[in-house]
Order: structure tokens, then C-alpha cells, then sequence
């Protein structure tokens, strides 16, 4: 398989802020490639194809949806980074708790999606495959990287 | 046994980590091999270990109940037990000693950086 060119992850504003300001600006993704615009080509599933995550966040802050799961997961996800990095001695003790309280306490709106836009040349040595049990596509791509660096990559807000 | 029992025997660190594996085999609808094939490219932390024998007994939980594999669950019914993880997970991190104002300040701060 050729190896792409560009690869893409939604975040929300706030794993972004937080990785920014308490993780050393390094972001854990999960990523994937662009989808194929041919419909006969193989397609990851809805819950790894970054842009249809991109509209669901949308679409669940804008209907005010407080029992969202995409957002409920983020939650999860920051709490168990906040726990993972005070682990590795990155973060102290109160530094966790105040990131596991912001991450509870956050609005809906803290959760706005975020695309990254990651040249693949440049995180190459640094993503594993993700592993999609998916044996009707088995083409399906998707990649987890656990510390991607600010510098490796773009932000877009796409409702701007 | 319920969540809380399974989850009640593990330390703090060990049972966010488990509620986080869980929520995605539940949500992702994943099978063990799947779960485990992810398992391998994902970060590794020192809670893992007992998290991981954690979040396959709420999956045999869950399959016994329902008579099913989890991948063969309805997605809202998945996304019903996720919640009921999420309400442990709160109870789990519980409120800690932070006054509501410090935490204000730190979501301000935050929202700065975006």
C-alpha cells in the first residue's frame, strides 16, 4: 500500500489546550487518511474517519446534545491522559485533578472539533497501525500517535 | 458482579484506564481480538496491566447479560452501558479538594490557549 500523503484527526479545543499547556504541546491522536471520494474504494468505518467525527461534534454542540457520546469519549480520553502523564512524571498529583475537574466540568462548547492536518513525512516513524477489525475492508487505514509534536502538524477550524 | 465491584478492586489509576478501554471495546463495538490488536499500538501505561483483566470481565458481564457479543449489540444499547462506566468513572475521580473557582480559572486559561 502506498503510503499517504497527508493524514487527519479531529480534536476538540479543549485535549488541545490542555496537551498544549500541561502535556510539553504533545498531542496523543488517533489518525487517519483522507477518505477516497470513489465510492467503489475501501472506507474506514464512520467512527474513524476524521471528518465525519468533525461533524458529529458539530452537530451534537449545536443541538445542546449534553448526553453526546463523541463528547463524553473526549472526556474520558483527557482524564485518562492527565492520569497517563502524571504516571510517566510529567504532571504532579494537583495538576491531574485539575484536569480531570476541568474535563467533567467543561461545557459543550469547550468541545468544538479541531482538524490536524499531519504530513505523514513527518510523523512516519512515529505512527502504529491502529488495527481496524474490519474484514469486509480490509484496506482500512487508521493510526495511533502518542506524542505527536506542535511542529508536526496544522490546526483547522473549519467553521471559520 | 456488577461494574462497580470490578472496578472497585482496582486503584484509581487502574479503573480510569479500564472505564477508557472498556467505553471504546463498548462503543467501537470491537471483538477481543480487535480490542487486543489496538491494545498493541496504544500508549502504555503502568495501570494497564490490571485494567485490561478489568475491562474483559465487564465485557464477559455485558455478553452474559445479553446473551450476545458485544459487537452484536444494538449501538445505543453499547452507548447505555458506557454510561453506566461514565457514572463510576465520576465517582471514581470524585469531586478531589479543587474549589469550583480554581477549576473556572483553569478552563479560562485554557480557552486562551485555543
Amino acid at each position: 500500500m502506498t503510503q499517504p500523503l497527508l493524514l487527519y484527526s479531529t480534536a476538540t479545543r479543549l485535549a488541545y489546550s490542555v496537551a498544549q499547556r500541561y502535556f510539553g504541546e504533545l498531542h496523543y491522536v488517533w489518525c487517519a487518511p483522507r477518505d477516497d471520494p470513489d465510492p467503489h474504494a475501501f472506507h474506514n468505518p464512520p467512527s474513524s474517519n476524521p471528518i465525519l467525527l468533525y461533524r458529529t461534534y458539530e452537530r451534537d454542540i449545536a443541538g445542546g446534545d449534553e448526553h453526546s457520546a463523541v463528547i463524553a469519549a473526549n472526556r474520558r480520553g483527557i482524564i485518562r491522559g492527565a492520569v497517563a502523564k502524571e504516571a510517566q512524571g510529567m504532571i504532579d498529583r494537583p495538576t491531574r485533578e485539575l484536569i480531570e475537574a476541568v474535563a467533567k466540568q467543561a461545557p459543550l462548547p469547550d468541545f468544538k472539533p479541531l482538524l490536524f492536518v499531519i504530513p505523514y513525512a513527518k510523523v512516519a516513524n512515529r505512527v502504529k497501525p491502529a488495527g481496524i477489525d474490519d474484514r469486509a475492508r480490509p484496506m482500512a487505514q487508521e493510526f495511533i500517535i502518542e506524542e505527536l509534536p506542535r511542529s508536526s502538524f496544522d490546526v483547522l477550524d473549519l467553521s471559520r | 458482579m456488577s461494574f462497580d465491584a470490578i472496578l472497585g478492586r482496582l486503584d484509581q489509576q487502574a479503573a480510569v484506564e479500564a472505564v477508557y478501554l472498556a467505553a471504546r471495546y463498548l462503543s467501537h463495538g470491537l471483538n477481543r481480538t480487535s480490542f487486543e490488536r489496538q491494545l498493541r499500538s496504544d500508549i502504555k501505561t503502568p495501570a494497564q496491566r490490571g485494567a485490561i483483566g478489568a475491562v474483559h470481565e465487564i465485557v464477559a458481564e455485558v455478553e452474559q447479560e445479553y446473551g450476545r457479543a458485544i459487537f452484536a449489540l444494538p449501538a445505543a444499547e453499547r452507548l447505555r452501558i458506557v454510561d453506566r462506566l461514565d457514572h463510576i468513572l465520576a465517582r471514581v475521580t470524585g469531586p478531589g479538594s479543587l474549589d469550583e473557582a480554581k477549576t473556572t480559572a483553569a478552563l479560562q486559561a485554557l480557552r486562551q490557549q485555543a
